[in-house]
């Protein structure tokens, strides 16, 4: 099957349509604003113009291309292009100001590509058996998948653990403005515009990217970045030093994948929370340590092949730019679920091979443009950030064609710039935002199905062991000299 | 000449940092209370009505916020938050870092506000003629083209790639 697949896969047109996905994926994910969901579904009403299997390539491409250019802005701008690339900032970021984009944008190229191969690979290899976990995760796992997420982030993103914390509880806060979803009942919504509650991306926009421009430009003579721009420098020797790393990194990114909702942006907290406990040189991570680079890098495009699985399995989203996979496939005719395998053989094998073909783009075109788009994001930041204020702008128009979202991006932006000015990290916000509705939702419907037996819901075995690392991440986290303000 | 003991000036900037750590206490302490006010008024149904409601979750990440900002208070007043208000007031009013950002951001505000009133490609000309002007980006001729390139970028080229309904 897979030789037959292969063949479909990689013809002219197909090749063809990747390219063209991977561009665009690139542009919207390098450019401060545009995300991969948006990237996506502006593309949604062209890709149902030709044939599906073109569109699907399309599409795929657009997403790895998005998820993978999003680490080149987060290293080079400060400006994670996806929320997925929110915990490369940390220490990519760093390292081009140091004067080595051009090596942590190598190190960003070679490790979103292998994350992608060996993500779809152990997709491939163990659908069976994960289909089999991720159909025992009920709500409650979901839950506590979620907090466990926003935990995680809040304890590493910054560098006092209750300052992460705040941030990331105010995110879920934020997220339970609006009409909730199983009562409909308008919470917090003391306007009509806030009934449909806050729109994620123009929270993403405005608090990861309108704020880094204000608090970027309020500097007299702001940073430019040393180092001479050109194609990016693949740092082999850091890569072969790496390796567990990056199997980890895989595997952590496949597992957090499967979890419905959480997707990519709590794979690169988790991922990166282990390099650091794993890591002999603990001091560098914040500072520019490739190791952290890679972990977040690595995860965040593996998790793409661990979101396929409740997609196409389940029919239930693994992340944002699934959700709008999902909705192609239904539209193309196509009904994910436990059937999908018996009543279309071989179409998960065609999904996997054409996201292992736009790892290879993103690798190829990565490396081909690295000097470009490392020129084009070394221009002066007078210039540069201002640019992407108002591509940051179209952005928030562009996810949901309201004024509402543009004024919401900006007054996020204002919010974003307050707590990086005071040291509370935005991330772990941006997280809260996404999941906690899928939190909100998860927690009653647990609480709705075990209203009878409330210790049959504490006694489920995989929401016993989430229970147990929750709490270990709490004890560790007040263990941690660099948390609750000591230093 | 008046030479300051670098550990004075650590010392207040410590403060400074602890009394805006303080006054973001007092916020996040009043948000929160708010919070759990609300959760607590909003609608439960049944015997187990307020576990399922649509207040519970965030009646208990109004307890934890209010936890948080308790303790964010209390270790900035370890840290001498007080002695520090003054002087982050006097710094954030007479701060070159507090006018630029004002300027910056009212700009921004005012390109906001304005965009679906005036045509998108005019407003978009209009805020980077002046931003480029104010942050010094280059000479007139040169701000002058670059605001026509990014406008032609943000307003024309972006939204016809992705086939947008402009603002």
């Amino acid at each position: 099957m897979i030789p037959n697949m292969a063949l479909v896969v990689f013809s002219p047109s197909i090749i063809g349509m990747e390219l063209l996905g991977t561009m665009l994926g690139i542009f919207v994910g390098v450019t401060p604003g545009l995300t991969a969901v948006m990237g996506m579904s502006l593309m949604l009403g062209f890709a149902f113009r030709i044939p599906m299997e073109w569109g699907l390539a399309l599409l795929i491409a657009i997403y790895t291309g998005a998820i993978f250019s999003g680490g080149i802005t987060a290293t080079m701008m400060n400006i994670p292009g996806t929320p997925a690339a929110a915990a490369t900032c940390l220490d990519g970021f760093p390292l081009a100001k140091m004067g080595r984009a051009r090596e942590a944008i190598g190190a960003v190229t070679i490790a979103s590509g292998i994350g992608e191969l060996l993500g779809e690979l152990f997709t491939l290899l163990s659908l069976p058996f994960i289909f089999l976990i991720a159909l025992k995760f009920g709500d409650w796992e979901v839950f506590l998948a979620c907090m466990a997420g926003v935990l995680v982030c809040g304890s590493l993103a910054g560098k006092e653990v209750i300052k992460g914390w705040i941030s990331g509880i105010l995110g879920l806060l934020i997220a339970m403005v609006g009409m909730e979803e199983i009562w409909a009942y308008p919470r917090f919504a003391y306007h009509e515009v806030l009934i449909r509650g806050f729109n994620f991306v123009p929270a993403l926009i405005g608090l990861f990217g309108i704020s880094e421009v204000l608090v970027v430009l309020k500097e007299k003579v702001p940073y430019q970045l040393a180092g001479k721009p050109g194609r990016a420098i693949i740092p082999f020797g850091i890569l072969k030093k790496n390796v567990k790393n990056i199997i980890r990194s895989a595997l952590i990114g496949i597992g957090i994948g499967c979890i419905p909702g959480i997707g990519e942006s709590a794979s690169c907290w988790v991922s990166y929370d282990f390099a650091y406990r794993a890591s002999k040189k603990k001091e560098a991570f914040g500072k520019g340590s490739f190791e952290g680079v890679i972990a977040a890098e690595v995860a965040n495009n593996a998790t793409s092949g661990g979101a396929l699985i409740p997609t196409l399995v389940l029919g239930i989203p693994g992340s944002g730019p699934t959700a709008i996979l999902l909705a192609a496939l239904f539209i193309y005719g196509i009904r994910p679920g436990p059937m999908l395998m018996i009543e279309r053989p071989g179409f998960v094998t065609f999904i996997v091979l054409l996201f292992w073909l736009s790892a290879i783009m993103i690798i190829l075109a990565g490396l081909l443009l690295s000097s470009y788009v490392i020129r084009l994001l070394s221009i002066r930041r007078e210039i540069i950030l201002p640019i992407a204020t108002a591509m940051s702008i179209l952005g928030a128009w562009g996810s949901g064609f309201t004024h509402f979202d543009v004024i919401s991006a900006f007054a996020f932006g204002l919010v974003g710039y307050i707590m990086k000015v005071k040291g509370i990290p935005v991330a772990p916000m941006v997280l809260g935002i996404l999941i906690g509705n899928i939190a909100d939702t998860s927690l009653r419907r647990a609480l709705l199905t075990y209203m009878n037996d409330p210790l049959a819901m504490l006694a489920r075995p995989i929401g016993i062991g989430l229970m147990v690392l929750l709490f270990l991440m709490l004890f560790f986290s007040f263990k941690k000299k660099r948390g609750f303000g000591m230093s | 000449m008046d030479k300051k003991d670098p550990s004075e000036v650590k010392n207040k900037k410590n403060q400074e940092s602890a009394a805006g750590d303080f006054i973001i206490g007092l916020v996040l302490l009043a948000l929160s209370i708010f919070i759990i006010f609300e959760s607590i008024r909003m609608p439960q149904k049944g015997r187990w009505g307020f576990f399922m409601g649509p207040g519970f979750l965030p009646l208990i990440l109004g307890l934890i916020l209010l936890g948080l900002s308790f303790s964010l208070i209390i270790l900035s007043l370890n840290s001498n938050a007080p002695t520090g208000i003054v002087s982050l007031f006097q710094k954030i009013k007479e701060g070159v870092e507090s006018r630029r950002f004002l300027i910056i951001a009212g700009w921004t505000a005012i390109y906001v506000i304005l965009t679906g009133t005036i045509p998108f490609l005019l407003i978009n000309f209009i805020y980077f003629f002046g931003i480029f002007l104010y942050l010094k980006a280059g000479r007139l001729w040169e701000i002058l083209l670059l605001s026509i390139g990014a406008s032609l970028l943000v307003g024309f080229v972006t939204p016809w790639i992705f086939d947008m309904p402009l603002p």
